[in-house]
């Protein structure tokens, strides 16, 4: 008897512990709890777009959102992200599809629970196949579409001014991204069309070492007259390049993905003809909207929804600066 | 610089009285007497575990003793770390410890202090000097070497400790502890070893010669100090005993029977 | 060197021990084999020219009846050197000696074949160098067309293929009448003459063998079905490779001395060895890869690029020498020109922007928190620095993270800010010109004069020199005179010239442009060589670090600590100072880098240096540091990084996917080191 007295104090204290822990997590859950896995984060301004997207949807919602990512690049810890993700307990999951693989356990088990699943920024490379992942569908621009966009301002340019474009190439920075690959393809079939030979050159996310590599790739094929830049980084190496070698604007077309304060001053300068903009707020924003809708209303779309591409030229340039400040763009 | 210790003393060079170091409840020494002449090379013997390295490391200066006083010179001194040892005379060549592998003859032999040429603020090293000038030294000694700007690496094990030795010859230091010098040595090796230990006694210093195996030391030592147990057991002039009674010292701790009246501090042990 | 193994004359060989024995036996062995190889190669050329070099299949008509002059003299040419050849491997199989040290030791000795083989090789060798660099010259013209002897546009290239050739001429035609007049040191000089150009016969096998793709037409027919077609590109070069072979074995199987051996033993004297071959294989490979690559805008290019690299392996190299790692610097490389780049735009710690020189203060006392940092936590925990900076790796990166607003591209341009300046009164200047002077005049007026004692001592005692190099000895030092002293002369004057200019505008102050000084484009090139300032600035910390580390009590200091620390203390070095100290001085340079590189970006990104660290530790070791410490060069580092450089240039140049970038780096990288390791084992 006198053990049982003493037990009952700690007895009553787990209790009381579980019962308090309980009512926070059923406070938890009146707040909606939405999860977002990416394959880059903080490092890299692009995303911090897409994170002030879904940051200001949560808000106007009043739920709880996690970014989930490595803060530069990686593809492979996206499987844990995902299990981070679940442990979360979410209402819904959005996720990009760097590689399907990685992530079809995590997508698997979501499903299971009944979540909604929707692919953002990256599509499933698979879908419409047997080895499609179960998403509800896309959110993000059509990195092809976006390719061949810029192959095909190159072309209509250089018709203008009366020049051919004798052979293009097209830069990789990250090697294995299928978006960026998406990209290069979409360019390289407008070239394939136009029957002009493109080359893929591999570069990196410095900026020293890019304007090497395009002054030696230059140096190799002087008659290349396209350039396709996929990103911030590598178009601040073009321009660096550009500047060091004293190239002249229009001598090269070049095109580029994304946005920077230099991409902008590069077309203001007329280095760039134009670059894609796949309004990566929008990709954050709609995809916690979806979630939402989904997972409270069950409402879908009637597809995939495409956030871009969006161009910017010089006739647009000066006030998507402005927007760019605000953090929009 | 061997003129001053030409002249024969009365004092020992280094004397280290009841010496008794604990280490918590263990007696690593039990009040233990040492001294070494000037011009003499002294067998330090004992068994692992024996506490030889734990008396050496007193009179270096790694430990300082719990109880007992070391004289040096006559003088009593405190020695507190390695540094003072050094600035003693006193110089320990230990077997992995003395020379930096990859580097050349002439800047291990010069280590610490380079001949160097000054420009205002920068010491440039004077190669020409320093290769020229161990060689000599070395050479002083017997140390016959083709060129001082090979790196130690490609010495052998015995160059090796002969370099350390000629070093320690050449900077005018007084007394001279060799750790084991000759456990990881070839015979041939051994015997180099041994007449550079002779010839270092030969320019005035005093040898401590570190070992467990007395035929590593019987040729070369003037005078044999056996320890057991933390205890000395003994200590004999060469002519007093033979190799066989000492290593059977080594083992058992006993000293023979017909010893014992010659050398009354003995009987305790 | 070139003493003979067998001064007894008639012939008759002194008693030699197994050994030796059998080192002559493998060598004689391995000179016929080459001779037999040699002459059967040379015989095949000459059938293949006869039969046009067609496919075994469509030879019907086994003989051509439309050969030039030109293929007639290489047909009787090779069949010459052929016969010649395969009758030297004969006789000498049969007299089981090549005769060469008798024919040096005695005079009315007839000379034997083996001898004759020799002699002929080094006049072909002489006459083809010869030929080369007049052709080369004159642009390759029929003789008729000759109007005007030489080329005026003579690349930079065919300048050193023409002074090359010469001088091989010189050398081989020398040392041939050394041979006719029996003098020994012909022996030793003829050996290198015959290495050289085997080395030479394997690079053009190598170029052969890099056309192949393109001589092989490509209708579908693969390289089996057009074996004349192989045979026509690597054939001459297999010629030349076995020929001069077999002329090396000749001699080296009787004499005792070997060039390669004191190749090897010069090479096991300098710590990157791997770093020197693999250096030298990959400018060969390249060079003869493509046309592009020696010009001097690709190796500018490829020095420009890895101004980072270079600078931050100078600091790394010291700190693995002394036995640690830094793998934070390529976070430091983000941190600190982040540092240094708002300092001089927004202002640190609520203070107002600094000008140029201020910053850069700033900026290295940054840099010496941050390596002291790493420094003190590795000594004070004994954890391995590998641990340590594996933390400040990402602790460090956090740095540009948090600051950068929302990780964007910081730029210099945003602030519209005038570029930075420094500005110096003339009157410094001009100081600072007149006491360079000084101390160039104190150097030459000690330097001089031991260097012309050098030369006069060797023309003195020429005639009594027994050295089988004599000859360029006394002409290496009267050289080394020479240019240190126009070099100096030259110095002093433009030092001068540039204080006298300073006068006429004392008033004045001399401003600089800041980013321009760091890492501005040199001026004084055509606009395509895209060299900057800081390859200047990354050489000459090189030359001061490799200086420091050789020449200072210092350098000793960091081998012992990191080679053996129980010995370096034993010796009263305080380890923990060098080691920290190396912390820092591995920061500065990560410093250095980062000014030179946002002087040139004038940019930085929360991402720039990300995988620095792993590049620089591999350029290290390729230039032959131990990762366990103790061993290693600057120059060696130097060269590590320049290997990177070529090979990014040159896969880019030939077009090669770059994705095999990584692939061949890492490939290096082992080579490299087995290289090293075997020639450090070699020399025990």
């Amino acid at each position: 008897m006198n053990k049982i007295k003493r037990l009952l104090p700690v007895l009553l204290l787990i209790v009381g512990v579980v019962v308090v822990s309980m009512g926070v997590a059923g406070a938890q859950d009146d707040d909606l709890t939405f999860a977002m896995v990416a394959h880059g984060g903080v490092e890299n301004p692009f995303w911090i777009v897409v994170i002030n997207g879904m940051e200001d949807a949560c808000e106007l919602l009043n739920a709880s959102c996690q970014w989930l990512a490595d803060p530069n690049f990686n593809l492979e810890d996206m499987a844990g992200y995902w299990d981070d993700a679940l442990a979360l307990d979410p209402d819904g999951v959005g996720t990009t599809v760097a590689d399907p693989d990685v992530i079809r356990d995590g997508v698997g088990r979501a499903v299971d629970l009944g979540l909604p699943v929707i692919a953002f920024n990256t599509a499933d490379p698979g879908a419409g196949t047997a080895d499609a992942l179960p998403l509800l569908f896309y959110i993000g621009a059509n990195e092809f579409t976006g390719g061949v966009s810029n192959a095909r301002r190159v072309f209509d340019e250089a018709a203008a001014d009366g020049i051919e474009i004798v052979r293009g190439v097209c830069t990789i920075q990250e090697q294995g991204h299928s978006g960026l690959e998406a990209r290069c393809a979409g360019v390289e079939a407008v070239f394939d069309e136009e029957g002009v030979p493109i080359d893929r050159l591999n570069i990196t996310n410095d900026a020293a070492e890019t304007a090497g590599i395009l002054a030696d790739y230059f140096a190799a094929n002087p008659d290349t007259n396209a350039i396709f830049m996929l990103g911030p980084s590598p178009s601040t190496g073009l321009n660096l390049y550009l500047q060091e070698a004293g190239r002249e604007p229009r001598e090269l077309y070049a095109t580029s993905h994304d946005t920077s304060a230099e991409i902008y001053q590069m077309i203001q300068d007329g280095f760039l003809l134009q670059t894609i903009d796949q309004q990566p707020y929008l990709q954050g924003f709609q995809t916690i909207m979806w979630l939402y809708l989904n997972s409270q209303f069950a409402l879908t779309p009637g597809g995939d929804i495409f956030t871009g591409p969006g161009v910017i030229d010089l006739n647009n340039v000066d006030q998507i600066i402005t927007l760019t400040e605000a953090g929009y763009r | 610089m061997t003129s001053e210790t030409q002249t024969s003393h009365e004092t020992p060079l280094v004397e280290m009285r009841g010496i008794v170091k604990t280490f918590g409840h263990v007696e690593a020494l039990r009040g233990v007497d040492f001294k070494v002449d000037y011009h003499e090379i002294v067998g330090l013997l004992g068994d692992n575990g024996a506490g030889k390295s734990t008396l050496i490391k007193t009179l270096t200066g790694v430990h300082t003793p719990t109880r007992g006083q070391i004289y040096f010179e006559g003088k009593p001194v405190a020695i507190n770390s390695p540094h003072e040892a050094r600035e003693l005379g006193i110089e320990t060549v230990y077997q992995d410890l003395a020379l930096v592998p990859l580097l050349s003859i002439a800047r291990n032999f010069w280590l610490g202090q380079e001949l160097t040429h000054r420009y205002g603020p920068i010491r440039v090293l004077d190669k020409q000097a320093m290769s020229a000038r161990t060689r000599e030294a070395l050479a002083d000694i017997g140390i016959n070497i083709r060129s001082a700007d090979e790196p130690v690496l490609s010495l052998s094990g015995g160059e090796r400790q002969s370099i350390a030795i000629g070093r320690a010859v050449y900077f005018g230091k007084k007394l001279l502890i060799l750790d084991e010098p000759t456990s990881a040595l070839s015979v041939k090796q051994t015997q180099e070893v041994l007449n550079y230990t002779r010839k270092a006694k030969e320019r005035g210093l005093s040898v401590i010669f570190i070992t467990h195996n007395i035929a590593h030391v019987h040729e070369v030592a003037d005078r044999f100090t056996v320890i057991r147990g933390g205890r000395k057991v003994g200590d004999f002039y060469k002519e007093e005993v033979s190799e066989m009674e000492v290593a059977h010292m080594v083992m058992s701790g006993t000293v023979p029977e017909r010893l014992r009246i010659e050398h009354p501090e003995s009987q305790t042990a | 060197m070139g003493e003979l193994t067998s001064p007894a004359p008639g012939g008759v060989q002194p008693a030699a021990s197994a050994a030796e024995d059998a080192r002559r036996a493998t060598g004689l062995r391995a000179a016929i084999s080459s001779l037999v190889v040699a002459g059967v190669l040379c015989l095949l050329f000459a059938e293949q020219i006869i039969t046009g070099w067609l496919p075994l299949a469509e030879r019907v008509n086994i003989s051509r009846r439309d050969l030039n002059w030109v293929e007639l003299l290489v047909i009787v040419g090779m069949v010459i050197w052929g016969l010649l050849t395969l009758w030297t491997a004969y006789t000498t199989w049969r007299r089981g000696a090549t005769q060469v040290a008798t024919y040096f030791a005695d005079r009315a000795s007839r000379p034997s074949p083996a001898v004759i083989f020799s002699v002929a090789t080094l006049a072909v060798i002489g006459l083809v160098s010869l030929f080369l660099a007049e052709q080369t010259i004159t642009g390759w013209l029929a003789l008729g067309e000759r109007i005007d002897i030489s080329r005026r546009d003579i690349n930079f290239p065919e300048i050193l293929l023409i002074v090359f050739g010469l001088i091989a001429a010189l050398v081989s035609l020398r040392t041939f009448a050394g041979w006719v007049q029996r003098a020994t040191p012909a022996l030793a000089w003829s050996q290198w003459v015959f290495l050289v150009t085997a080395i030479i016969g394997m690079v053009i096998v190598l170029s052969g063998l890099f056309d192949t793709p393109m001589a092989i037409p490509a209708d579908g027919s693969s390289i089996a079905e057009n074996i004349a077609g192989l045979l026509a590109l690597v054939l001459p070069g297999l010629i030349i490779f076995f020929s001069s072979i077999a002329a090396y074995q000749i001699i080296t199987a009787e004499v005792d001395t070997r060039a390669d051996q004191v190749v090897r033993n010069l090479l096991s004297r300098t710590p990157g060895a791997g770093a020197i071959v693999g250096f030298a294989a990959i400018l060969i490979f390249f060079g003869v890869a493509s046309d592009l690559f020696l010009e001097p805008r690709a190796l500018a290019g490829a020095l420009t690029t890895n101004i980072t690299r270079g600078v931050v392996a100078i600091g790394i190299t010291m700190l693995m020498i002394s036995g640690e790692f830094d793998l934070s610097v390529g976070s430091q490389l983000g941190s600190i020109g982040l540092f240094f780049l708002l300092t001089m735009t927004e202002g640190i710690f609520g203070l107002p922007p600094f000008s140029a020189i201020p910053a850069v203060i700033a900026t290295f006392i940054f840099a010496t928190v941050l390596g002291f940092i790493n420094g003190f936590i590795t000594i004070r925990t004994g954890i391995p620095s590998f641990i340590v900076t594996l933390g400040t790796l990402l602790a460090y990166r956090a740095i540009p993270l948090v600051i950068i607003p929302e990780g964007r591209i910081l730029r210099y341009a945003d602030y519209r800010l005038p570029p930075p300046t420094i500005e110096i009164s003339r009157v410094v200047i001009l100081i600072g010109a007149l006491l360079l002077v000084a101390v160039f005049v104190l150097m030459g007026r000690r330097l001089l004069p031991r260097l012309w004692r050098a030369y006069r001592d060797r023309h003195e005692n020429y005639t009594n020199d027994t050295d089988d190099f004599r000859d360029l000895y006394l002409f290496l030092t009267g050289i080394r005179f020479l240019i240190t002293a126009v070099a100096l002369a030259a110095v002093i004057i433009f030092l001068l010239l540039g204080a006298v200019n300073q006068i006429s505008q004392l008033g004045s102050l001399l401003v600089i442009d800041f980013f321009q000084l760091m890492n501005g484009q040199l001026d004084f090139l055509p606009g395509d060589v895209n060299l900057r300032s800081g390859v200047i600035w990354w050489f000459s910390l090189v030359i001061i670090l490799q200086f420091i580390l050789t020449q200072t009590p210092y350098g000793s200091y960091v081998f012992a600590v990191g080679g053996n620390p129980g010995a370096a203390r034993a010796q009263g070095i305080n380890v923990n100072f060098v080691k920290v100290m190396n912390f820092i001085l591995c920061s500065w340079m990560v410093a250095f880098a980062a000014i030179m590189d946002v002087s040139r970006v004038q940019s930085v990104d929360s991402t720039r240096g990300d995988g620095l660290e792993l590049e620089v530790i591999a350029a290290s070791v390729i230039g032959g540091s131990l990762l366990s410490g103790g061993y290693g060069s600057i120059v060696g580092a130097l060269l590590g990084v320049l290997i990177f450089g070529m090979l990014r240039t040159g896969l880019v140049l030939i077009g090669l996917n770059p994705r095999i970038f990584n692939g061949v780096i890492g490939v290096i990288i082992i080579v490299a080191v087995v290289i090293n390791t075997f020639v450090r084992r070699e020399r025990r």
